[in-house]
C-alpha cells in the first residue's frame, strides 16, 4: 500500500500559526474551494437588521471573531455578489469611502458602506468618516473592536452621530438590547459563544463536523500508515461515523469551551479553529507522520490523541510556537487529567474492560525494564509498575504511571465514563454543577432555595462572618469590618432570603421571545454569569454579575474553606458588592446589632453607658 | 520599631525648645528633615501614620473648614483612650470606667473588645500585641479618628508618639495650594468623605466611646505644621490632584476611599523624599525600578540595587545637609523610606532583601488616585504617562527606554514586566482588556 498524503490535513495545518502557510487563518487570503462558511446567528441578524431599515450595524468583538467574514458574506447575500467577487470588494472597497451597490441582475435594491477595519484609521479620521456616512441612505457596517470603538466614538472629532453611536453601545450591556430603536444595531461578537446550542448544533460542533466528514479523508483510506496514524485516529475519536462515542466526545469539548468562557475568557471563531486544527493533527503533516512511523519507537502517537494535546503539547513542538495558539494557553488550566475523583480514577486504573484493548492513543512505549514492546493502558497500570532500585528508576515510574493515568483521566473525561455530574469537578469547578443548573434553569423550587442558602452562607464567609448554624437571612457587616476574620462585626443590614435572588444574565435582561432586539437573538448565546441580586431595604435592587470562577468561590467559602490568594480578586469584588449596599442602609434605631461567635448580640447606649445583650 | 520618645526629648528633637544662638550647633533629625523635605519624616512616623495624622487635621480641625487657610492651624485631639485601653491595656481591669460605663458587665466589655479589635490600624512590624499607646484604629467612621496619646503620672495626656509630621506636611500642601478651584473641591471631596457613613451604627458606637476618651478642651495650635513648608516643587501638585481624584471617585465606598487617601499620602511621600534627596545633591531624576514578579533575575537585582542607591541617596542628602548629624537620627530619615514603602505594598516585604513591586492594594490606590472616575485610560498610557511621567515608577519598556535603563537591562525584560504588570491588574478587575491592542485601566472594571 502507499504512503498517501491527504489534502485535507494540509489545510487544518494551514490554520496553525506556526506553519508558513497560515493562510487559512485570514479570510482576505483565503480562496473560495476552501473556505468553511459557518452560519452564525451574527450573520442571520445582520441580514434582517439591514433588511428591516437599519442605519448602521456596528459589529464589534476581539479579532478573529469573524467580523470580516461575516463582512463577505453579507455582500453576498444583500448584494448577490459571488465569492470571490465578495472576497475582492473587502479587499478593496470596504475601507468606508465606498458605497457598493448590488450586483447588476441583482433583485436585492439595498446598498452598504462597510468599515473593515477601524485600525486602519487614526480614531479622530474614523470618528469623521462615521460622521459622514450618516448622510447617505446605504446600510453601514462598521467592524472594530471595542476598544478601538470606544476610542473612535470618544475622539475630539466625534459629534452628534458618534455620540449617539456610543450611547448605543454602552447601554447594550446594561440592558441587553443589540437595538433600541432599530436603526442603530450593535452586533457585539464578544458575546458570542462557540459552544452554543446543544445537539451538535454549536459553532464548534459544526466545524468538527465538516472537518470529520468521510469525504474529506477518503484518501487515507488506501494508506500504508493508516493503523498508525494519530491524525487518522483522532478523526475517528471524533467521526460519529467512525464510533458513536463521538457525539460525547464532542459535547465534552463543548463543555470545554463553554466553561472557559464561564470563566471570563472570550474564544473568538479563529481560535477555535486554530485549537481544533490543532487538536486534529498536533501540528504533523502526513510526511511527518510516515517518517515517524519509520524512525520512533512504538506509542509515540498517544501523546498526539486529541485528548492530550488539548493540554500537554508533544515534544515536537516549542512553547514558542504554541504560545502561537492562544487557546492552548488557557486549556491546559482546566485538565481533567490533573483532577484526582475517586470513583473514576477506581474504574480507569482497578476495572479493566473499561476502554476496549488495542486502541492507538492508548498503547504506551513500554519502560526499559519491561519484557514488552508496548503497554496498553486499557490494563490500567499494572504493567508500569515493576521493581525500581534506586532514586531514578522510582522517578522514571512515577512519571511514567503520571503519564499513563492523567491520559487515562483525560480519555475518561471525554468518553463520559464518569456520572455527568462529575464533568464539572473533572474541569476543576466542585460547583460548576450548580452553576450550570441555574444558566440552564434545571433547579426546582427546593434545590433553588437550598441553593440560595448556600450562597448566603458562602457571602456570610467572605464577609469574616460564622453562624452556629446556618441562616437563611443574609447578614450584612459594616464595610469597616468587611476584611476581619475574627467572627466579631457590626451588622449594617440583614436581608431576608426572599430578597436575594439567582438569576442567569439573559433573564436579567427579559423573555428573549418578549425583548425586541434582545442580545440572545443577535449572536450564538450562552449564559456566562450568574447574576446575584440583592433587594435592599429601600426596595433598590442590586446586581452582580459573578462568573463561573467567582460563583465556584462562592460555594467554597459556603463549605468552609476558601484559598483567599488564589480567589483574591472575587473575594474583593464581592466583599466591595455586599460594602456598598451595607453602605447605602442606615440605621433606624440607636440600637447596635453585632454578630459574635456566631450568636447575635445588641449594644444599647443609655446616655454615659453601655450594654451588650442577646439580640 | 524604636521606643517613643520621653516628651521632653521629642520636643527638643523637633527644635521646638531650640534657641539657635550657636551657629556650629549640630542640628537635629527633624530640622535637616524639615529642611531636605518641608516636614519631618521619621522612623517613629511611617507606614500608616502620616495618613492618620492629615485625617487628624483635616477632620479635628476648630473651624468647619477642613482645610484652613492662615498660618497656624488649632486641632481639638482626641485620645480615644477609653477604647483602645479596653482592647490593648491589661491594667484597664481598675479603671473606674469599667464600672461607670461598662456597669462591670465582663460579658459585655469582652464583647466590646472583640469588636474594637477589629478596627485595628495595621502594624507591620507588631508581631506581639502592642502597647495601647501604640495601637491605634483605623479611621473608618469620622469619629474613630483620634491622636497620639499615652498615660503618665497616672493621667492621659494626648501628644505627639507616632504622628510625628509627615501628615502635617501633606495637610499644609492641600491647605496651601494656589490653585484655588482645586483647593475648593478637596474641600467638598473631604465634606463627603464621610457622609455616608454619619449615621451608621459603627460611627454612633465610635461618637460613643469618644465621648468617654480624653479630648482637648480647648483647640491647640499645633507647631509642626506650622513649621511645614509647603510649595517647594511642583511634585506637590501630583499629589494634590490624586486627592482630588480620589475624593471625586463616586462609586467607591467611603472604606475605599479612605484607604486610598492613606495610601496615596504614604506613597507620595517616599516618592517625595526620593526626588528632593537628589536634588539636593544635585542629582537628575531617576526613576524607581519596579519588579512586578515577571521572574527577571536581573530585573529583580536591579530593583534591589535601585533601593539600597535611594536609601544611600537620602543618607547622603542628610549628611550634605548636616555633616554632624547622629547616625541614629540620620537612619531614622532613611528608614522613614523603606518602612513607609513597605507598609504600603511599595516594597515586596517589611524584613529581609527589598525591593519595589505593587501589592494590589497599592495598584488600587493608585489608580484611584489617577484614573478619573468617569473615563478609563488605555494600560500603555498608564505605565507610560502615570507611572513613569508622572510618578517616576519605571516599569515598561517605554519608562526604560526614556531613562536609559535599556543600556544595562535588555528592553524584553521591561517589555516582559509590563506584561505581568497588565496580568495583576487585569486579575484585581483594574484593566479590561478588549483585545490584544486595547486595555483600560479604569476602576469601574473592579466594582
Amino acid at each position: 500500500m502507499p504512503e498517501n498524503k491527504n489534502p485535507h490535513v494540509y489545510r487544518l495545518v494551514r490554520f496553525l500559526p506556526f506553519d508558513p502557510s497560515h493562510d487559512q487563518i485570514y479570510e482576505e487570503y483565503q480562496v473560495t474551494s476552501d473556505s468553511l462558511n459557518l452560519e452564525t446567528v451574527a450573520f442571520r441578524y445582520v441580514l434582517d437588521a439591514a433588511d428591516s431599515g437599519a442605519r448602521v450595524i456596528v459589529l464589534t468583538g476581539d479579532a478573529g471573531h469573524g467580523k470580516t467574514h461575516l463582512c463577505r458574506r453579507v455582500i453576498e447575500s444583500f448584494l448577490g455578489y459571488g465569492e470571490e467577487e465578495a472576497r475582492r470588494l473587502i479587499n478593496e472597497a470596504c475601507d468606508g469611502r465606498q458605497i457598493l451597490h448590488p450586483k447588476d441582475g441583482s433583485t436585492t435594491a439595498g446598498a452598504l458602506r462597510i468599515f473593515k477595519d477601524f485600525s486602519e484609521f487614526a480614531p479622530e479620521i474614523a470618528a469623521e468618516l462615521v460622521e459622514d456616512s450618516n448622510t447617505d441612505e446605504a446600510v453601514t457596517i462598521i467592524c472594530a473592536n471595542e476598544g478601538r470603538l470606544r476610542a473612535v466614538l470618544s475622539s475630539s472629532r466625534a459629534r452628534q452621530y458618534c455620540a449617539e453611536l456610543l450611547k448605543s453601545f454602552e447601554s447594550s450591556f446594561d440592558d441587553g438590547k443589540a437595538s433600541r430603536d432599530g436603526r442603530i444595531h450593535i452586533v457585539n461578537l464578544n458575546h458570542q459563544s462557540t459552544a452554543a446550542g446543544s445537539d451538535g448544533q454549536s459553532l464548534g460542533d459544526r466545524a468538527l463536523r465538516d472537518w470529520t466528514s468521510g469525504t474529506r479523508w477518503r484518501s487515507c483510506a488506501d494508506c500504508d500508515a493508516r493503523e498508525a496514524c494519530p491524525i487518522n485516529r483522532n478523526r475517528e475519536l471524533l467521526s460519529e461515523r467512525a464510533e458513536e462515542a463521538a457525539i460525547t466526545r464532542k459535547a465534552k469539548l463543548r463543555l470545554l469551551l463553554a466553561t472557559l468562557e464561564r470563566i471570563g475568557y472570550v474564544i473568538t471563531i479563529r481560535d477555535m479553529l486554530m485549537a481544533f486544527a490543532y487538536i486534529l493533527t498536533g501540528g504533523l503533516k502526513c510526511e511527518d507522520v510516515h517518517r515517524m512511523r519509520r524512525r520512533r519507537k512504538k506509542g509515540w502517537q498517544q501523546a498526539y490523541a486529541f485528548y492530550n494535546l488539548a493540554f500537554v503539547a508533544p515534544d515536537t513542538l516549542s512553547k514558542e510556537q504554541l504560545k502561537r495558539l492562544p487557546l492552548m494557553q488557557q486549556l491546559p488550566k482546566l485538565d481533567p487529567g490533573r483532577r484526582a475523583i475517586r470513583e473514576i480514577d477506581e474504574r480507569i486504573v482497578n476495572q479493566q474492560e473499561i476502554f476496549s484493548h488495542g486502541q492507538l492513543d492508548l498503547q504506551f512505549p513500554a519502560p526499559a525494564t519491561s519484557d514488552e514492546e508496548l503497554i496498553d493502558a486499557a490494563d490500567g497500570i499494572d504493567e508500569i509498575i515493576g521493581d525500581p532500585r534506586n532514586k531514578k528508576q522510582r522517578a522514571i515510574e512515577a512519571d511514567n504511571v503520571t503519564r499513563v493515568v492523567r491520559a487515562l483521566r483525560r480519555r475518561a473525561y471525554v468518553d463520559g465514563i464518569g456520572n455527568d455530574a462529575l464533568d464539572m469537578a473533572h474541569l476543576g469547578f466542585p460547583y460548576g454543577a450548580d452553576f450550570l443548573g441555574i444558566v440552564h434553569d434545571q433547579l426546582d423550587v427546593p434545590a433553588r432555595t437550598l441553593l440560595k442558602k448556600r450562597v448566603i452562607a458562602g457571602l456570610h464567609h467572605i464577609q469574616g462572618l460564622q453562624f452556629s448554624e446556618q441562616t437563611p437571612t443574609l447578614h450584612l457587616v459594616d464595610p469597616a469590618f468587611g476584611r476581619s476574620m475574627s467572627g466579631t462585626a457590626i451588622l449594617a443590614a440583614r436581608i431576608k432570603s426572599a430578597n436575594v435572588d439567582l438569576l442567569w444574565l439573559s433573564k436579567k435582561w427579559g423573555k428573549s421571545e418578549e425583548v425586541r432586539h434582545h442580545v440572545k437573538e443577535s449572536v450564538d448565546w450562552i449564559d456566562r454569569h450568574v447574576v446575584l441580586r440583592i433587594v435592599d431595604q429601600r426596595d433598590e435592587p442590586h446586581d452582580l454579575l459573578l462568573d463561573l470562577m467567582t460563583f465556584d468561590c462562592i460555594l467554597r467559602a459556603a463549605a468552609g474553606h476558601v484559598p483567599t490568594k488564589f480567589y483574591e480578586h472575587d473575594i474583593r469584588r464581592v466583599a466591595r458588592f455586599l460594602g456598598r449596599i451595607a453602605q447605602s442602609t442606615k440605621a433606624t434605631s440607636d440600637q447596635i446589632n453585632l454578630i459574635k461567635d456566631g450568636r447575635s448580640q445588641t449594644i444599647s447606649i443609655d446616655g454615659s453607658t453601655i450594654q451588650v445583650g442577646a439580640a | 520599631m524604636a521606643a517613643p520618645f520621653k516628651s521632653v526629648q521629642l520636643e527638643a528633637a523637633i527644635g521646638l525648645n531650640m534657641q539657635d544662638d550657636t551657629t556650629e550647633k549640630v542640628r537635629k533629625g527633624p530640622e535637616v528633615s524639615r529642611e531636605l523635605f518641608g516636614g519631618v519624616l521619621d522612623f517613629d512616623a511611617a507606614g500608616h501614620y502620616p495618613g492618620l495624622e492629615l485625617l487628624n487635621f483635616v477632620y479635628c480641625g476648630a473651624g468647619e473648614d477642613p482645610l484652613p487657610a492662615g498660618d497656624t492651624v488649632k486641632i481639638t485631639r482626641r485620645s480615644h483612650d477609653f477604647g483602645r485601653r479596653l482592647v490593648w491595656d491589661s491594667s484597664f481591669k481598675d479603671d473606674p470606667r469599667r464600672h461607670n460605663v461598662l456597669l462591670d458587665d465582663a460579658a459585655a466589655e469582652e464583647t466590646l473588645r472583640e469588636l474594637l479589635r477589629c478596627l485595628q490600624l495595621d502594624i507591620p512590624s507588631g508581631a506581639k500585641e502592642p502597647k495601647w499607646s501604640r495601637a491605634h484604629f483605623f479611621p473608618y467612621t469620622q469619629s474613630l479618628i483620634h491622636w497620639d496619646a499615652r498615660e503618665r503620672y497616672g493621667s492621659i495626656r494626648v501628644e505627639r508618639l507616632y504622628l510625628r509630621g509627615g501628615g502635617a506636611l501633606a495637610f499644609k500642601i492641600l491647605r496651601s495650594d494656589p490653585d484655588t478651584m482645586r483647593l475648593e473641591c478637596i474641600r467638598e471631596g473631604f465634606k463627603l468623605l464621610y457622609s455616608a457613613t454619619v449615621e451608621s451604627p459603627l460611627e454612633i458606637l465610635a461618637g460613643f466611646i469618644n465621648e468617654q476618651s480624653k479630648t482637648d478642651e480647648q483647640p491647640v495650635v499645633d507647631d509642626i505644621e506650622k513649621a511645614t513648608q509647603a510649595n517647594l516643587d511642583d511634585f506637590e501638585n501630583v499629589y494634590r490632584d490624586g486627592i482630588l481624584n480620589i475624593l471625586q471617585q463616586g462609586d467607591a465606598t467611603s472604606v475605599a476611599k479612605i484607604r486610598a487617601v492613606m495610601g496615596w499620602t504614604a506613597l507620595w511621600l517616599v516618592l517625595m523624599q526620593n526626588r528632593r534627596a537628589r536634588h539636593s545633591l544635585g542629582m537628575a531624576e531617576s526613576p524607581i525600578i519596579c519588579d512586578c514578579g515577571a521572574g527577571s533575575p536581573q530585573l529583580r537585582r536591579a530593583s534591589q540595587r535601585c533601593l539600597q542607591q535611594v536609601l544611600g541617596n537620602i543618607v547622603g542628602a542628610v549628611v550634605h545637609a548636616e555633616p554632624g548629624i547622629a547616625s541614629a537620627q540620620r537612619n531614622k530619615i532613611r528608614s522613614f523610606f523603606w518602612a513607609t514603602a513597605a507598609a504600603n505594598g511599595f516594597l515586596n516585604a517589611w524584613r529581609g532583601r527589598k525591593h519595589f513591586t505593587f501589592s494590589v492594594d497599592a495598584l488600587e490606590m493608585i489608580v484611584l488616585a489617577t484614573i478619573p472616575a468617569v473615563h478609563g485610560m488605555p494600560f500603555e498610557r498608564f505605565v507610560t504617562e502615570v507611572l513613569y511621567d508622572r510618578l517616576g515608577l519605571a516599569v515598561g519598556r517605554g519608562a526604560a527606554e526614556a531613562s536609559g535603563l535599556v543600556n544595562s537591562i535588555d528592553a524584553s525584560i521591561f517589555e516582559e514586566n509590563e506584561a505581568q504588570l497588565a496580568l495583576q491588574m487585569i486579575a484585581a478587575g483594574l484593566v479590561t482588556q478588549y483585545s490584544d491592542a486595547t486595555r483600560m485601566v479604569s476602576r469601574r472594571t473592579a466594582s
